[in-house]
């Protein structure tokens, strides 16, 4: 085997240089002005250096159990067609999920629980106070006591946020709708409403009846406590009695006439 | 290219003293079997109320025993006018 020492190899032309060989090795750097065309494998003995100078930082890093992402901005991360994100926490468990645009799942899912409106109270012990534990949209079927929906409509919706229930329902009468009485409840509420100890009183629920003819009317009912049911809408502030809703109160109610419900109140 | 449209009760949840099961129905509309648009849809069933749920049901046979629906009746006069 002979040694060449040599301080620069250059192609007689000036283009590429071609070093063919098992294996060409350099205890220093390797520089050219110009490309590095590697057919095989490119082993370097300081990984750091070299991903930084090829500008991949530690993402690069292979079989580590800890990737940190150091230096520089991630402006997107973006899953593979089809596919969602999910990020976990240090349990396994998912805690945030960005579902694709063809899933039924929502777009961004948090496991709730474990959100916190204030990071500065982590570990304070007051962390309750900040944490969003749920939330949820849908909607729900009223029923309406004594009143028969025929070709008219019902409708409900309600948005729940931590135990807090927010529903606005009603209906509207068709030509075959009609009152069998006295409208003593409203039934089919989304959530069992909280039954507090001692004599607290039950959830204010707001009413308007609308008479397509002639004027608005207001009313007002409550939720019962421990129960998924409205009680008594009335008018005027009087519960009972000839406030009570019913096919003449408070108008004789026509086709296309309606009511509207809307309140919160606890869920149990 | 076909559009189906299916309901699954996904969530049945025992709450309250009474024992109210609430219930939580998807609506899903599904292109192809994916799915790609969902509702949920809400109701509560009472003690003394019936479903046609099959789950349902068998919830009601154990949780709404007549002692609770006899509590639950008193639990309702007692805040009527």
């Amino acid at each position: 085997m002979s040694l060449l020492k040599t301080n620069e190899i250059q192609n007689y032309n000036g283009s590429s240089l071609t070093l063919t060989a098992s294996t060409v090795s350099t205890s220093a750097q390797l520089n050219t002005g110009g490309n590095i065309s590697v057919t095989g494998s490119l082993n370097v003995s300081d990984d750091s250096t070299t991903r930084t100078n090829l500008g991949l930082g530690s993402m690069a890093t292979q079989n580590a159990n800890a990737v940190a992402i150091t230096g520089g901005t991630i402006n997107t991360v973006q899953p593979a067609t089809g596919q969602s994100l999910t990020i976990k926490d240090e349990d396994g468990n998912t805690a945030i999920t960005v579902g694709t645009d063809n899933t039924a799942a929502g777009y961004l899912s948090l496991s709730f629980g474990s959100y916190h409106g204030d990071s500065g109270q982590a570990g304070s012990g007051t962390l309750t106070g900040n944490t969003l534990d749920d939330y949820e949209e849908g909607t729900f079927t009223p029923t309406f006591a004594n009143f028969t929906t025929g070709n008219g409509s019902v409708f409900g919706i309600y948005r729940k946020i931590g135990d807090m229930v927010t529903i606005y329902c009603g209906f509207t009468l068709g030509s075959s709708s009609s009152f069998l009485g006295t409208m003593h409840t409203i039934g089919g509420l989304p959530f069992t409403a909280l039954s507090p100890t001692g004599s607290a009183t039950e959830n204010n629920i707001n009413c308007l009846m609308k008479d397509v003819s002639s004027a608005n009317h207001h009313g007002f009912a409550r939720v019962q406590r421990g129960a998924a049911t409205i009680a008594y809408p009335h008018i005027d502030s009087l519960e009972g009695g000839s406030n009570l809703i019913s096919s003449s109160t408070p108008f004789t109610w026509v086709s296309s006439d309606n009511m509207t419900v809307f309140g919160q109140y606890l869920a149990s | 290219m076909a559009l189906t449209k299916q309901t699954i009760t996904d969530k049945i949840e025992i709450v309250g003293q009474y024992n109210h099961i609430q219930v939580r129905e998807v609506i899903q509309v599904l292109e192809d079997g994916n799915v790609i648009s969902q509702s949920f849809h809400r109701y509560v069933v009472a003690p003394g109320e019936t479903s046609t749920d099959s789950k349902v049901s068998a919830v009601i046979s154990a949780v709404h025993t007549q002692d609770v629906i006899n509590a639950y009746q008193a639990h309702l006069a007692a805040q009527n006018t």
